[in-house]
């Protein structure tokens, strides 16, 4: 392992405070906005929108003065899963057209749709791992709680714990850098003790045997530090409930709603998108 | 001064480089070390000095400047910094929380197995370096780790690097947090561990800890070697210390403050002995 900076290349999940517009929406907002770009992503079927959400996206991170390029530096570590989906889209993705077919044998056959299919994918996932970690950048965790519980309060009515699934939420998201660097710490302990990771000639069982020495202590440490977290907040005398009230309160405003708007805007718009001029050229382009 | 074992040359390092969260941790620092000294790194939190531990033993790679250790240039992109480790051990912060082993005796023994050894050498080492942070062998080895005191997983922890005989053991702040009589045990090891003629660099916020075993001290400031020289002269600079934001050793501070007082006593004091000694020749009591 040549890089013992485990979060120099995670960019998901990071928060980057920059005070821009985007920034200052409402944590609903940017929930429901995420929520929704996502489910478009995973939904829409052509290329041209996958290429809006990604414009989109881009315009976003501009407005949120967030470096394109620190955003993009994420998808690197997801590489090898799109490809290894693409591979395995373009090998085993049976079209049901009766179109040119490249090569046949065993049970692979090859058509330019597979390679259609095979694109289409890795590009959503690009885009949505780019999503995702926009919407992370310009969050804070503690705007995920309120935006959560803002979300679920409708559905406290009929006894939903909106307020607990939030704190959860919460509690699980704000271990995670922790974990990470006490990883971190735990990597270079074992370096020095001679343990050799990262070279990548052993087996993924020999790789798995490697982790124990990580996994335990990782494992242990959580578990005390959730002690800890529980018996602080029972110092403090925390109760949820509905009868608590919040130290920040936020508004949501007139961009709020442009937000919203805009974003909904965009989805509906490709959802009616069955096919666009572009789809077209590139399907004539692989025929 | 011998050929140095250890040689940097105006090393600086960013961490997250890259990233809107590159922060500055050396600036460009350079020390020579020779065969078997002990050398103190002292300065405030963020100065640079666990930086500067991790470089030695190659979890990081020189960003700029040079590091060279046993004669390897660890910015050459050959280096075998597994072997290298194996020689020069590094004992992180807080080592109790890396041990992850189920019984103290393969917990120490980690190391040493993943440099090729087994069977009596083995058993042999394991115990030699028991014995050297003063854990009894035979009390100890099928100990699980999980029922031993703060100060006992400490020494484990500290037994697991001392396993691999480096020649230059690194120590990141070994005292802290230690309660007073595992504090003085520590102490105790670290000088018989230095009598064998191990080369010794221990980060410290302790000032007392630098007077009792260091013979050299460097003292860092946001990533710069301010101060470095034998551990008399650097604590009779009181003022340039104290201006640091740093302490002076407990016997030390005592008689710069009876010297600022008006009564003529020697100030080239690091132990309470000596502090005893200096107040009684300044009272006539002793010549």
């Amino acid at each position: 392992m040549k890089d013992f900076e485990f979060l120099h290349n995670v960019t998901i999940g990071q928060y980057l405070p920059t005070g821009s517009v985007i920034h200052r929406l409402h944590p609903a907002t940017k929930m429901l906005a995420a929520g929704l770009l996502v489910t478009a992503l995973i939904i829409s079927a052509t290329v041209s929108g996958l290429l809006l959400v990604l414009v989109l996206t881009g315009v976003g991170l501009k407005m949120g003065r967030i470096p394109i390029g620190y955003a993009a530096r994420g998808i690197r570590s997801v590489v090898p899963i799109i490809i290894l989906v693409a591979v395995l889209q373009i090998l085993f993705a049976t079209g049901s057209d009766s179109g040119r077919v490249l090569w046949e044998g065993w049970i692979i056959k090859l058509t330019p749709r597979d390679f259609l299919v095979a694109g289409t994918t890795a590009l959503r996932l690009v885009v949505l791992v780019l999503v995702i970690t926009f919407f992370t950048l310009c969050t804070a965790s503690k705007e995920l709680t309120h935006g959560s519980e803002r979300l679920l309060r409708p559905l406290t009515r009929i006894g939903f714990p909106a307020h607990e699934l939030a704190m959860v939420i919460t509690v699980a998201l704000r271990f995670l850098p922790i974990l990470s660097v006490q990883a971190e710490h735990l990597v270079k302990a074992q370096a020095s003790r001679g343990a050799d990771f990262g070279k990548g000639r052993m087996g993924l069982f020999k790789r798995l045997y490697r982790m124990m020495p990580l996994l335990v202590p990782l494992f242990i440490a959580s578990l005390r530090r959730g002690e800890t977290l529980v018996l602080a907040m029972e110092a403090r005398c925390y109760t949820g409930g509905k009868d608590r009230t919040q130290l920040m309160r936020f508004q949501a405003g007139r961009t709020d709603i442009i937000a919203i708007c805009g974003t909904g805007l965009v989805v509906g718009l490709l959802l009616t998108m069955h096919y666009s001029r572009l789809d077209e050229i590139i399907w004539t382009w692989l025929n | 001064m011998n050929d140095p074992i250890v040689e940097i040359r105006n090393l600086g390092h960013v961490y997250m480089a890259g990233t809107p969260f590159a922060r500055k941790s050396l600036d460009a620092v350079s020390l020579a070390v020779a065969e078997g000294e002990f050398i103190a790194l002292i300065g405030p939190t963020g100065s640079g000095k666990s930086t500067i531990l991790q470089h030695i033993n190659g979890i990081y790679t020189p960003q700029t400047g040079s590091v060279r250790v046993l004669g390897r240039d660890l910015g050459e992109p050959g280096t075998d910094l597994t072997l290298l480790r194996r020689e020069v051990g590094l004992v992180l912060q807080n080592p109790e929380q890396q041990v992850f082993e189920r019984y103290v005796g393969d917990d120490v023994s980690f190391g040493p197995r993943m440099s090729g050894m087994s069977g009596k050498e083995l058993t042999g080492r394991v115990r030699w370096a028991m014995d050297q942070v003063g854990l009894d062998f035979k009390t100890y080895k099928d100990r699980p780790t999980f029922a031993l005191s703060g100060g006992e997983r400490r020494k484990v922890g500290l037994a697991g690097v001392v396993a691999l005989k480096p020649r230059i053991l690194l120590l990141d702040e070994p005292t802290a947090g230690l309660d007073p009589a595992a504090h003085e045990e520590l102490l105790e090891c670290l000088a018989r561990l230095r009598l064998q003629g191990t080369t010794m660099i221990m980060a410290t916020h302790s000032m007392d800890d630098v007077a009792a075993l260091a013979e050299r001290v460097v003292v860092l400031d946001k990533g710069r070697a301010m101060l470095d020289g034998p551990v008399r002269e650097i604590f009779s600079r009181a003022d340039e210390i104290r201006s640091l934001g740093l302490e002076l050793p407990v016997a030390t501070a005592v008689v710069h403050e009876l010297f600022g007082r008006g009564i003529g006593i020697r100030r080239d004091v690091l132990t309470l002995t000596e502090a005893e000694d200096a107040i009684l020749v300044a009272l006539g009591v002793r010549i």
